[in-house]
């Protein structure tokens, strides 16, 4: 493959061994890249701290979605029951809280539910159905058997050769750079 | 590895000094997905497949042609009398919507209770809960008499500016089932992203190729991606844990609301809930059996995972059998007539039959797995997850039935009988449920493959060749572990 | 990292030793004398010792519930081989091996049951209600049935705690086998003990009424609080250098889930009851809710929704409060006390139809308290505060919450 500095989106190395592989995270980490992931085929514990990711603020997310869908289940019964179109039913109070509790809580948690999902794939960037990595045939063990560490090419420390050597040093299988451009 | 064990496939062997491990034969990262993805990408289709799916889904056409003829001509087609006006459709209703929660529980409480055994029938029970969902929702639809007004359930608008009554639990249902099923599909999906990615990487043709891909939605198993996953991952589950437990115990409020004798007692709630769970994991365990022998999964929903599924069937079931035990205790020590009345009619009344038959499926046959050998039985386990299926649809028989056909007035009682419709009607749903499974198995993920390399037997890092790996999050190591072949 | 050195048993003090005798003392005082002032106070106000008998039974209940949860948490850890409570399962072993003890103290009620209980009244024996449960609802069978019911718990209850320390000794796995093995039946004959004595002890003060849930509101009411005591006996034997470096912030993580969880449970659980007798109106099972609803009662039950329910479900919603010591040790007094004041609210409206509280039940709690923690402590001094030789000991002590 090749590739000039415009158009290159970054380069990858392949890892087989994860605690090889941590330790390359590690050094990447302090090396101080910024612009930069692993690929993993599932989720490896201790990558939080080796990558140096902050815990993500979703679950505040999730914590107002609740309180909002609490808050719509309980002012639409009030409202539709009780005030727009009152009706006694079995001598029942319009608005008592026992029988309108189980929507309340289902409307809380449907919401809290949506918020998670919307939430967490929109944090994530995704769907994104096309990426550069995805050119790379290599890429497509990150999601079977392989992991990856990418550092692309718009990270201010990156330089071609210098990162080139910094990832041989790593102990990694093959290194690969990836252009930017969709080419057939 | 030092015990005898004769069974290379046997890890039922209780040792406490080493995790169980959760995935047999010496496999690697590269295998697991082999053997997963090749089931929807490579493997011929078996001609069984083809001749259930032929079967199911003709099944699943006497279930429209049934709802249509239903449509037609009115509810006068079921069996439905005048005390007996809740019948066969409600009792479906809650044997279907009951199935699904054993799914929910796997994925979602037992996730939480660090069970990791759970990694390798997640999916399918996951799966069996959204089907089972979609069957069950069927029937009250189809039960409100006109249908084309179904979406008065909803709080829309309508002409006559009145609104849904919210403290009906009729409509509680509605919203604890919409809510179920929407909330149990957001999770299957999301739990299944990675592996769409991993079935769109190895996929050949170019249609699978766009329709995994689009599906998978661009994931690459950044980690990034996978940190906020995982936690959307516990906050889903962390959700799904009250939901189910509202679901049914909403289910129970349909007929414990009322003033009913036999349903009015407070004890259904939770009561429900165990009911559910025990119905739910008799039916994972009915398509898992079958499904583990076809595909080759022997390996990864290994004898442990069965005897762990049997000993949550029968705790689950002992405690739907301390509820029987505590209704007719109440029953009794409350002193009230028509109560006592209620709970001797079901035991020796006219539905008699009906009522020793829940007893015998629920309460006795589960206490055979007390004992091991039944529990690591495949053949016999298979057996009594029929019977409790048989068992935990009459339980909703005899509550809705028993207590509706004897009420307060003696001049009203009446002896209710399904029509040919409503039997058709149930076996159609069973069709409608067995053809989407077989879609399942045949053409997605049928085991969470991200999540079963994450509880691999490797080797541990620290080289201590004594302990065993394997049901650690974190110990990863792609080496096999010395002494496998 | 993934990899942290395994904390070993060497570096930390596992023996109450001098504290121990220090601790047994000074609770056996304060339990003798919360029982005298009690029952003191009692005798002065010539009722008989009815007041009495109600302010025992309540504390009574509350430290027995403690224990029960005790011994079903030991049950559901062996049944289900989960390792990571290896490190405290010892103080769950003692908490639920005093029930001989707590038999001894269930006499009071037994003799008092003249004065407590509905059915014991000479109006309820002539009562139509009462007619078909007359043999049922007796002295005599009252006091087999709570014979049968210590015998039961004592059994199991000792039997956790001896096996376990006798694997101490001989680091036998066998021992760990038995234990999983017997705790299958185990749940099922102490679940039909608790539920039925439940009734018994509680229920049954006001003998007309009735609840099939009964059983298990008073049942989850004590598991959680047996999580809350468990944190603070954690916490205070931390604060004197003992289990400091086994006992790790991921044990706490577990707790304070386990505290959550039964806490929404609960309020689950007291819902499912209460909507289903307000929704349904029947005058028989109101009854027991309007006595518990007037003359200042009412503001008590709020207390009950807030305390035991709503302030901690909210307070150990978040991850941080659970990984937070101060947070736990919070929480845990307040399900403590919420979770006392619930209990209050189920017997003594039978008592007093309108609102009261005196010091003669805090007298009480801390008589009763203080005799069953003496006894804890008199069996926790002569063994290994940790199962050392559990073979998931290990397991436990490098567990990570996920």
């Amino acid at each position: 493959m090749k590739a000039d500095a415009e158009t290159l989106y970054g380069m990858i190395v392949e890892f087989e061994d994860v605690p090889l592989l941590m330790t390359a995270v590690s050094k990447c980490r302090d090396f101080g890249f910024t612009k930069w992931d692993v690929h993993t085929p599932f989720p490896l514990h201790g990558m939080d701290r080796a990558m140096g990711i902050k815990p993500t603020r979703l679950p505040y997310l999730v914590l107002g979605g609740g309180l909002m869908g609490l808050a719509a289940g309980t002012a639409m019964q009030l409202w539709m029951n009780a005030i727009d179109y009152p009706l006694n039913i079995s001598g029942k109070p319009l608005f008592g809280i026992p029988a309108n509790i189980p929507v309340m809580f289902e409307l809380t948690v449907l919401v809290s539910a949506l918020t998670v999902f919307f939430g967490m794939w929109s944090m994530n960037g995704l769907p994104r159905l096309y990426h550069p990595l995805f050119k790379s045939r290599r890429f497509r063990r990150a999601t079977q058997d392989r992991f990856f560490i990418v550092i692309e090419a718009v990270d201010p420390k990156f330089e071609l050769e210098e990162t080139r050597k910094f990832l041989a040093s790593l102990g990694g299988n093959v290194i690969e750079e990836v252009t930017e451009n969709p080419e057939d | 590895m030092k015990q005898s064990v004769i069974d290379p496939l046997n890890n039922t062997v209780d040792d406490p000094t080493r995790p169980t491990e959760l995935v047999l034969g010496g496999q690697s990262y590269t295998t697991i997905t082999e053997t997963v993805a090749d089931i929807a990408l490579e493997q011929k289709t078996p001609k069984a497949w083809y001749v259930a799916f032929a079967f199911f889904a003709s099944l699943t056409g006497v279930l429209f042609l049934m709802i249509g003829y239903l449509i037609v001509t009115g509810v006068g087609v079921w069996g439905l009398n005048n005390p007996v006006s809740w019948g066969w459709a409600i009792v479906n209703f809650v044997f279907w919507v009951g199935i699904g929660h054993a799914g929910t529980l796997i994925s979602a409480i037992l996730f939480l209770l660090r069970q990791k055994w759970r990694t390798s029938i997640n999916r399918f029970a996951e799966a069996m809960t959204i089907f089972a969902v979609v069957c069950a929702g069927l029937f009250p639809a189809i039960h409100v008499g006109r249908i084309w007004l179904v979406h008065w359930l909803f709080p829309i608008p309508n002409y006559q500016a009145m609104w849904p009554n919210f403290r009906s639990p009729l409509l509680w249902d509605v919203f604890a089932v919409g809510t179920y099923a929407l909330v149990s599909l957001l999770f299957w999906y999301t739990g299944m992203v990675p592996d769409l990615a991993t079935l769109r990487d190895r996929a050949k043709g170019r249609v699978r190729q766009i329709i995994y891909g689009t599906l998978a939605i661009g994931w690459r198993g950044s980690h990034r991606h996978w940190h906020r996953y995982e936690k959307a991952y516990l906050l889903l589950a962390g959700l799904a844990t009250p939901l189910v437990l509202s679901v049914h115990s909403v289910v129970s409020f349909d007929f414990a609301t009322s003033q009913l004798p036999g349903w009015h007692t407070s004890i259904f709630p939770p009561y429900f809930v165990a009911g559910a769970v025990f119905s739910g994991f008799a039916m994972v365990g009915t398509v898992l059996i079958p499904a583990r022998q076809w595909f080759g999964l022997k390996h990864l929903i290994t004898l442990h995972h069965l005897d762990n599924m049997n000993k949550i069937i029968l705790a689950t079931g002992s405690i739907v059998g301390f509820a029987y035990a505590t209704e007719f205790f109440i029953a009794w020590y409350g002193g009230n007539p028509y109560e006592s009345f209620a709970f001797v009619n079901r035991a020796f009344g006219p539905y008699a039959w009906a009522y020793w038959t829940m007893v015998t499926c629920n309460v006795v046959t589960p206490q055979l797995f007390w004992f091991k050998k039944i529990r690591t039985n495949i053949k016999v386990m298979w057996v009594m997850y029929i019977f409790v299926n048989i068992g935990m649809w009459f339980e909703r028989f005899v509550i809705t039935v028993t207590s509706l056909s004897r009420d307060f007035l003696p001049s009203s009682w009446a002896y209710y009988k399904p029509t040919l419709i409503d039997i058709l009607t149930f076996v159609g749903s069973f069709g409608l449920f067995f053809t989407l499974f077989l879609l399942f198995v045949r053409f997605l993920p049928v085991i969470a493959m991200a999540e079963v390399k994450t509880v691999m037997p490797i080797a541990d890092l620290a080289g201590d060749e004594n302990r065993p790996a394997g049901d650690y999050h974190g110990d990863i190591h792609p080496k096999r572990r010395k002494g496998d072949k | 990292m993934a990899h942290q050195r395994v904390p070993s048993l060497k570096d930390t003090e596992t023996m109450l030793s001098s504290l121990g005798p220090k601790v047994f003392n000074a609770c056996l005082v304060i339990g003798l004398i919360g029982l005298a002032a009690a029952l003191g106070l009692g005798l002065a106000e010539g009722d008989n010792l009815r007041h009495f008998g109600f302010s025992y039974l309540v504390n009574f209940a509350f430290f027995l519930s403690i224990s029960l949860g005790a011994l079903f948490f030991l049950a559901i850890m062996f049944i289900t081989k989960a390792s990571w409570n290896v490190v405290i399962r010892r103080l769950a072993e003692v908490i639920a091996a005093i029930m001989p003890l707590l038999g001894l103290l269930a006499i009071p009620v037994i003799l008092l049951a003249g004065q407590i209980y509905g059915w014991a009244q000479p109006d309820a024996r002539t009562s139509h209600a009462m007619a078909h449960k007359a043999a049922f609802l007796s002295k005599d069978a009252f006091i087999i049935r709570w014979a049968i019911y210590f015998a039961i718990w004592s059994a199991y209850g000792l039997f956790y705690w001896r096996t376990s320390v006798k694997q101490d000794g001989s680091g036998d796995v066998a021992l760990t086998r038995r234990l999983e093995n017997y705790s299958g039946h185990a749940l099922v004959v102490c679940s039909l003990a608790t539920s039925l004595a439940a009734m018994d002890l509680l229920m049954s003060i006001d003998f007309l009424w009735f609840s099939t849930i009964f059983g298990v509101y008073y049942w989850t009411g004590g598991f959680v609080t047996f999580f809350a005591v468990l944190t603070l006996i954690t916490l205070g034997l931390q604060s004197t250098g003992r289990l400091t470096k086994i006992v790790s912030m991921e044990h706490y993580h577990d707790y304070g889930k386990l505290m959550f969880g039964f806490t929404f449970f609960w309020g689950y659980i007291a819902f499912s009851q209460y909507m289903l007798y307000w929704y349904a109106n029947i005058p028989e099972e109101t009854a027991w809710y309007m006595l518990r609803s007037e003359n200042g009662w009412g503001w008590v039950a709020l207390a009950v929704l807030f305390g035991t329910f709503l302030a901690p479900f909210c307070g150990l919603l978040s991850v941080q409060a659970k990984r937070n010591l101060g947070m736990m040790a919070f929480w845990a007094a307040w399900i403590i006390v919420a979770q006392w004041v619930n209990l209050y609210w189920v017997v003594m409206p039978e008592f007093s139809h309108s609102f009261t509280i005196s010091i003669m039940d805090l007298a009480a709690f801390f008589g009763v308290g203080g005799i069953w923690l003496a006894g804890i402590t008199r069996l926790a001094m002569g063994t290994s505060l940790v199962p050392l030789k559990d073979p998931r000991l290990e397991e436990s002590l490098r567990f990570e919450n996920v």
